[in-house]
């Protein structure tokens, strides 16, 4: 690994930083083994209003096939969210994830 | 009635208060609304301008007040907040178009320029909208020989032409 690896290991390995979570894909099944995400929640106004959204930062080698695609699944602390849009770093070492609400 | 100003944001909020009584109608607010944690849907009312013009009928200013109508909703998916502001604006449009106020001879308020917003999963997860639609309304009062207005309206609402 490189040192980038390792650091990003690192990080998402510190309970003080990442969460557990489950990830799945169409069909939707979930996956066996849980993985450790980094979640942030930014509050944004948007015209007149203000709402609250919620990003993580998902190591690539956590992911099926390494790769995060829009309509995958995660469930975070018993809520589950649907992939909109996923960024992956310069480095393919690890993917930025916008949620929103699954239905 | 102490104002023109007041007089216009009272009637238009109780008139949308009272015709769409699924939304929380709000005036005078300064924060914005929460999607997230506040009752919706909700409209906020707001008078950005009065204009007088003393120029067209003598012994009269006319008013010519511009009211913001801000609509905000949020559903369970992406096409049902959409299809809320639509419906939430539409019921804005019949609130205020079909409207007489009583003791005025009422032409109905002109509507004007709305824009729609559905909000980006990057700036809400849960799915919300909102609407800016504005409008327009004259309110005529009678001015005395000496300057001053008389104490009570004369209440004459155009539409603008």
């Amino acid at each position: 690994m490189t040192v980038f690896a390792t650091a990003l290991a690192t990080l998402h390995a510190d309970p003080n930083m990442a969460v557990t979570a489950t990830y799945r894909r169409p069909p939707y099944v979930w996956a066996t083994t849980d993985i450790n995400v980094i979640v942030s929640q930014p509050v944004d106004e948007l015209g007149r209003s203000i709402a609250g959204s919620v990003e993580v930062d998902v190591r690539a080698a956590d992911l099926p096939d390494s790769i995060a695609q829009r309509l995958d699944e995660i469930a975070i602390a018993g809520t589950t969210y649907r992939v909109e849009s996923a960024t992956r770093d310069p480095l393919a070492l690890s993917w930025r994830l916008v949620l929103g609400k699954a239905t | 009635m102490s104002s023109v100003r007041e007089y216009v944001m009272a009637a238009v909020a109780a008139r949308l208060a009272a015709q769409i009584p699924t939304a929380t109608v709000e005036r005078s607010r300064r924060a914005a609304v929460d999607t997230d944690r506040e009752t919706l849907p909700r409209l906020v009312v707001a008078l950005g301008s009065l204009t007088p013009d003393e120029t067209v009928e003598v012994g009269r200013v006319h008013y010519t007040a511009a009211i913001t109508i801000t609509g905000h909703v949020a559903a369970d998916t992406d096409d049902e907040a959409d299809q809320a502001a639509t419906d939430l604006h539409a019921a804005v449009v019949a609130a205020l178009s079909a409207w007489t106020p009583s003791g005025w001879d009422v032409d109905t308020p002109m509507e004007g320029d709305t824009d729609f917003r559905l909000a980006d999963a990057s700036e809400s997860t849960e799915p919300s909208a909102e609407f800016t639609s504005e409008w327009t309304m004259r309110v005529v009062i009678a001015r005395s020989p000496t300057g001053a207005l008389l104490g009570e309206f004369i209440l004459d609402v155009d539409v603008l032409t």
